[in-house]
């Protein structure tokens, strides 16, 4: 682990979804902690809530109860307009498809989120759109449209877009699930070494090929926390 | 040059925009047509007066446009002398008449009686000096080439007809007199006194002024209108306007063909609208990705109205060429379209505004962009 200082901060979370006789609580009460210089999973079956509370931490998804402090800001007494800069400036997702638009190259969603995020001129985009691409291993596929992509280079791009900004925190939501294992395996790595880097990683999986890759595994099932630690130690806390 | 990511995204999904964009298209060919048709219509309607050289006219009062006029007495012309900066006064004679074609049947007809003199104020431009020396002959007239048939002509030129039971003969034809009421009969002054029999020796439709300057037309007309209030006293000018505002205001052609353009703009406005709604909606989760990514709602809304700039300007360059082409087209038919710079400009600005108007209305589908929706 490299510069373990805890970067964010969820103290608890409490989310339920639907009204009265339907109300169900997705996550109950959950406390936990990240650090920078790791990537930490979120594990848990089907419905254990891992995505609401991922949701949560990274202030796409508002709490019932519950406190996210993140880089030392109470995240949801931000108002929404502060909350999108502090994405902006501060937060890389990724999500289980790729999402690319049809008709941009992977330079073009690279270059997107420099020019209208940061507003930074065309000189630097070029320059660390190009870097981007070589460290995704994409350099002579930047020109591609999506569907000349492989679904692991559709995925890798992604990464880059939410790389190429520097995020001090990165969210990935099962990144790997719609890849086969070698491509899968390539994206984990990226991310690994982003945290390595520096950043927070925080990672919704229930691939367990996954889990020694992880610097620290949280555990949840019925949208309770069953404990955290590094995988080494106990390969996954609360597992049965 | 880098190609804005809007115009890739149109590119690439040409397939689904092309019926927006021929929808724009046809909107803007059918507002320039019509618009066309109108201009071209109203133009007929003035064209004795624009292709005359009467700087004043003068007829009775209130006369709403030409064709509306009533005899008027000869010895108004003495009005117009004592003005110092009249050069010129001659009599006009403009009258519906019965034409009866030589094989049967009747048709309207407007006769238009001047001076035929070089110098007369008029005669209209387009009688060559050959056509004014045979129109001197007794019930000689000149008609326009494509109204032969409404006329119940085969060659024109030589054939005779009757307009009020007295025989008239062709002896020219003109070119872009075609009537919208009744075929135009040109003819002397004399020939058409014979034939409008209700009109006295002394007595004429309209009297035509020159000025020696054509700067003093205006403080002529002032002073004329303002001693002799009985009197409609217009320039050329005033008048030809006021003739085609008549036709605009007081018939339903205007409206007729404004409802029509009202209708081409609506069509083009609900289909651009809905396939940008519907190219919005096929990648919301595009767009949720980006705004997850803090990159602001305004950037998101700017290309999806890009997209209806791109939109526009595919059907204008479009239309603008296919309006062109059916104005040339209604030419050879005998139809007068008429497609000035400013038309063209108009068209393009309504419809460009359309085009981004369809856009802001496409917006309505990025309130479903909700970047919490990523998350499985």
């Amino acid at each position: 682990m490299i510069d373990a200082n805890v970067t964010l901060e969820g103290c608890n979370l409490t989310r339920s979804f639907g009204d009265g006789d339907t109300r169900s609580v997705v996550v109950h009460d959950v406390s936990l902690e990240f650090c920078s210089g790791e990537m930490s999973l979120l594990l848990g079956p089907s419905g254990s809530g891992k995505t609401t509370l991922l949701g949560m931490l990274s202030g796409l998804l508002q709490p019932d109860e519950g406190q996210v402090v993140v880089l030392g800001q109470d995240l949801w007494r931000m108002s929404e307009r502060e909350r999108e800069l502090f994405r902006l400036h501060h937060c890389g997702f990724i999500f289980q498809g790729a999402n690319l638009m049809p008709a941009l190259t992977a330079r073009d969603h690279l270059e997107m989120v420099l020019r209208w995020g940061e507003r930074l001129p065309w000189s630097e985009v070029n320059r660390r759109v190009t870097d981007m691409l070589g460290l995704l291993g994409l350099s002579r596929k930047g020109h591609l449209l999506p569907e000349h992509l492989s679904g692991g280079e559709k995925q890798r791009v992604a990464i880059g877009r939410a790389l190429i900004k520097q995020p001090r925190l990165f969210f990935a939501d099962e990144p790997t699930s719609a890849l086969d294992w070698e491509h899968g395996k390539h994206v984990v790595e990226l991310l690994r070494e982003t945290a390595h880097g520096g950043a927070t990683v925080v990672m919704v999986t229930h691939d367990p090929r996954i889990l020694n890759y992880a610097d620290r595994i949280y555990r949840l099932e019925d949208g309770r926390l069953l404990g955290a630690d590094a995988p080494t130690e106990s390969a996954v806390l609360g597992a049965p | 040059m880098r190609k804005p990511y809007s115009l890739k995204i149109l590119w690439h999904g040409r397939n689904r925009f092309l019926p927006a964009i021929l929808a724009v298209s046809f909107s803007a060919v059918l507002i320039a047509v019509q618009s066309g048709v109108l201009l071209g219509t109203l133009a007929v309607t003035s064209r004795p007066i624009d292709h005359a050289s009467a700087q004043i006219w003068i007829g009775i009062r209130d006369m709403p446009s030409i064709e509306l006029g009533h005899p008027i007495p000869e010895a108004w012309m003495f009005r117009l002398q004592a003005q110092p900066e009249v050069e010129e006064v001659e009599g006009y004679l403009y009258e519906f008449a019965y034409w009866h074609k030589p094989g049967g049947g009747s048709e309207h007809c407007c006769i238009i009686g001047a001076r035929l003199e070089g110098s007369s104020m008029g005669a209209v431009n387009d009688l060559s000096p050959q056509m004014r020396t045979r129109l001197t002959e007794p019930g000689a007239i000149v008609v326009d080439a494509t109204d032969l048939d409404r006329l119940g002509l085969k060659h024109g030129v030589g054939e005779c007809a009757e307009i009020m039971g007295q025989k008239v003969r062709v002896v020219g034809l003109v070119h872009g007199f075609k009537s919208i009421w009744g075929p135009y009969v040109f003819c002397s002054m004399e020939t058409a006194r014979r034939l409008l029999t209700m009109y006295g020796a002394d007595q004429y439709q309209y009297i035509l002024a020159q000025c020696k300057s054509s700067a003093d037309v205006p403080a002529v007309v002032e002073r004329l209108q303002h001693r002799y209030p009985e009197m409609s006293v217009l320039s050329d000018r005033d008048f030809s306007v006021q003739t085609r505002l008549y036709w605009l205001t007081r018939t339903r052609i205007g409206v007729a063909l404004g409802l029509t353009s009202i209708l081409a703009l609506i069509v083009g406005l609900v289909i651009t609208s809905q396939t940008l709604y519907a190219a919005t909606a096929a990648s919301l989760r595009e767009y949720a990705v980006l705004r997850a990514l803090g990159l602001p709602r305004w950037r998101i809304s700017t290309l999806v109205v890009s997209q209806s700039f791109w939109i526009g300007l595919g059907g204008v360059s479009a239309s603008v060429p296919a309006a062109l082409l059916l104005g040339r087209f209604a030419g050879f038919v005998g139809a007068e379209i008429q497609l000035p710079i400013w038309l063209l400009a108009a068209t393009i600005a309504i419809t460009m505004t359309i085009a981004l108007v369809s856009g802001l209305l496409a917006l309505r589908s990025l309130r479903l962009v909700e970047p919490a929706n990523l998350l499985r």
